[in-house]
């Protein structure tokens, strides 16, 4: 893909339990252009929340194993110390905007000082003042009134957490946004408002997003790629007019064809069986269990392969 | 019974009606230092319509807009505040606990988080042999016919894997099936399904849905369907009410109302719920700004108002808007379609 800002290679995080070890990202390999937005969409349990914080060096304490690279801009962040990543990469090169962000702000801090305080803490803005000139300006592009900086976050509707904690992730011009399942708690005309806001600021910014969801429908509103996940990995990538016109996996194409549509009149299909434990995956095409095309060769784990563009990671596109 | 709803089907007999809500309000009382009435919760605030049986209605509304208070008055969990409920032909008021009883057991539930409604500590057995014992099934044999068939019907297959089990072992699609399995397992004549699908993945929707669709065909239960996703609804109900602000605003039959939607409200979802589509990229869509009216003080007139791109100025504002007939079958709470009866207010 052209000018790869973000270069994801054999990242694995695998997290210790009491019951073994549970491979929550198991060999995910991608690249994304600058200014492009990536959806990453996947059923409960695929892996994908787990990703973001890989990505981002976010980690619980029961990690077992957290390794291959993320390159942005060529350099590959995996090698900095925590406290150079903090320093260099964190809100610096890339931002998150956690799940049920309406429900991650401080109750007990006004808006504005919580948006305001990565500037601060990253040296970007000398005082208190220059911050706040900087929040209006997050606030405006996120279609907040200035007037609701000095609120709290209890005197703000769900939809206004949520802009404010996208706005929080904006203020100190990171590169990389990745946001968790953003709209998935909120009301259907709030979720298509913060779409349009998603939309703008991906139109008049060289930002690039990455788009963590389930909703399938939802993220064709942002989507430039799109990357399936499926029990840690990623099956498929492609441009989202493909994905959405001709996916190639077999998972990929259940999956398109489950989402209910408004629109359009379609029998809607649902996927037997249920996804595989990550503690003990299947060897070879975790999908294989659940797939109407298997045969024999899917035993074995099928490579990533590039096909017209996208890449699969399914033998029947050998 | 007299058949008061215009958008039931026509030539409906008056004994096909299972459930007749009339005039329904259910308002909470909002106490500060617990002592000094400040106001009411208007969560329900004048409801009507009647249901056939074997029909299917969905109710869609936002977050916030009392559809779960709908719910939960018909199911009969809050008495109502003004109004009545009359189920197969006797009249529920919360007066009678008689009939609170006998009409619970006609009654089914399904809750939105599954997880939240199975008690963790029970086996799946345990679970469905409950409501059997409690509505006097007093047959151990019969009792263990009934739970077979109910886990059958909603296909949790083999049943002697699942009987053992406690919920935290189930999958989230399995858990609802078993919720499911315990609303159908007295054999009810209505089932009130509250958001039956909006905590599971979408691959997992499909099937419960499908799977409430074909128990609805096979035992003619009539359901209500409470969702806030008007994507779900053309796979499943024969109707639909549109809820916003306590009221339903706008009532038809679920292809009309897809195609034609008339109120400005359900204008606005169907324009919010974006299809599956690459070309959404380049769209912005049309959305009303604000927020859903608060139910304590709900604006006067109609409670769309302050939104409503196309509101009348001195009309929408000040009179609420009665029920319009627009089309066959199809009614909507809105002066856009029946300006000529609103008093001149000069």
């Amino acid at each position: 893909m052209e000018n790869g800002f973000l270069r994801v290679e054999d990242l694995r995080l695998h997290f210790r339990t009491m019951r073994g070890p549970v491979q929550a990202v198991d060999g995910v390999t991608f690249h994304l252009g600058r200014g492009r937005t990536l959806v990453v969409v996947g059923e409960s349990g695929s892996g994908k929340s787990s990703l973001a914080k890989a990505i981002l060096r976010l980690l619980p304490r029961n990690v077992l194993k957290y390794e291959g690279s993320v390159y942005m801009d060529d350099v590959d962040v995996m090698k900095l110390s925590d406290d150079q990543f903090r320093r260099r990469v964190r809100w610096v090169k890339a931002a998150l905007v956690p799940q049920a962000a309406q429900n991650s702000l401080n109750p007990v801090l006004r808006v504005q000082d919580q948006v305001a305080e990565p500037l601060l803490v990253h040296g970007k803005a000398k005082t208190k003042e220059k911050a706040y000139e900087r929040v209006a300006e997050v606030f405006g592009m996120v279609g907040l009134p200035t007037d609701f900086m000095s609120r709290y976050p209890f005197e703000l509707s769900g939809g206004m957490r949520q802009r404010t904690a996208i706005a929080m992730a904006l203020v100190t011009n990171p590169d990389l946004i990745v946001m968790d399942e953003p709209t998935s708690a909120l009301d259907v005309l709030t979720q298509a408002n913060l779409m349009n806001v998603l939309k703008r600021l991906k139109q008049s910014t060289e930002m690039t997003f990455i788009l963590i969801t389930h909703d399938i429908a939802t993220a064709s509103d942002l989507a430039d790629d799109v990357a399936v996940m499926y029990a840690g990995q990623i099956v498929e990538q492609s441009t989202a007019r493909r994905f959405y016109t001709a996916p190639l996996h077999p998972y990929s194409k259940m999956l398109l064809s489950s989402v209910p549509t408004l629109k359009e009149d379609k029998e809607l299909q649902h996927i037997p069986g249920t996804p595989p434990s990550l503690i003990n995956p299947p060897k070879g095409c975790r999908f294989a269990d659940r797939c109407p095309a298997r045969f024999d060769k899917c035993s074995q784990e099928p490579p990533l392969r590039q096909v017209n563009g996208s890449r699969v990671k399914c033998w029947l596109y050998e | 019974m007299e058949i008061f709803d215009k958008t039931m089907r026509p030539g409906t007999k008056p004994e096909d009606v299972l459930l007749s809500v009339e005039g329904l309000h259910k308002w909470f009382e909002i106490k500060r230092l617990g002592l000094f009435r400040v106001g009411d919760v208007k969560a329900v605030d004048g409801v009507d319509f009647q249901l056939a049986r074997g029909e299917s209605v969905t109710v869609v509304g936002e977050s916030g807009c009392g559809k779960s208070t709908l719910a939960r008055t018909i199911l009969g969990l809050y008495g109502p505040t003004k109004g009545r409920i009359v189920f197969d032909g006797r009249v529920i008021d919360g007066t009678d606990k008689e009939a609170l009883a006998w009409y619970r057991r006609h009654v089914g539930f399904v809750q939105q988080d599954p997880f939240g409604a199975l008690p963790p500590f029970m086996t799946v057995q345990r679970i469905l042999n409950e409501p059997l014992v409690i509505n006097g099934v007093k047959d151990p044999e019969e009792r263990q016919r009934r739970i077979r068939k109910a886990l059958e019907d909603v296909r949790l297959m083999p049943v002697e894997d699942y009987l053992t089990k406690f919920p935290h072992q189930l999958s989230g699609g399995q858990q609802q099936r078993l919720v499911i399995a315990r609303a159908i397992i007295l054999e009810p004549k209505l089932i009130v399904a509250d958001e039956p699908v909006s905590m599971l993945d979408a691959s997992v929707r499909v099937e419960i849905m499908q799977l409430l669709g074909r128990l609805q065909q096979q035992y003619n239960i009539s359901i209500i369907y409470i969702t806030h996703d008007l994507s779900t609804v053309r796979y499943f109900s024969d109707r639909i009410f549109v809820m916003y602000g306590a009221k339903l605003i706008e009532k038809a039959r679920t292809k009309e109302l897809l195609k034609n939607p008339s109120h400005p409200y359900a204008q606005a979802l169907m324009n919010a719920i974006p299809d599956p589509d690459p070309d959404n990229v380049d769209r912005f869509r049309e959305v009303p700004g604000g927020e859903p009216p608060s139910l304590m003080n709900p604006p006067a007139g109609c409670r769309f108002h302050p939104r409503c791109p196309a509101a009348i100025k001195g009309v929408c504002d000040v009179q609420e808007p009665p029920h319009f007939e627009r089309g066959e079958q199809h009614l909507v709470a809105c002066w856009l379609y029946g300006e000529e009866h609103a008093e001149q207010t000069a």
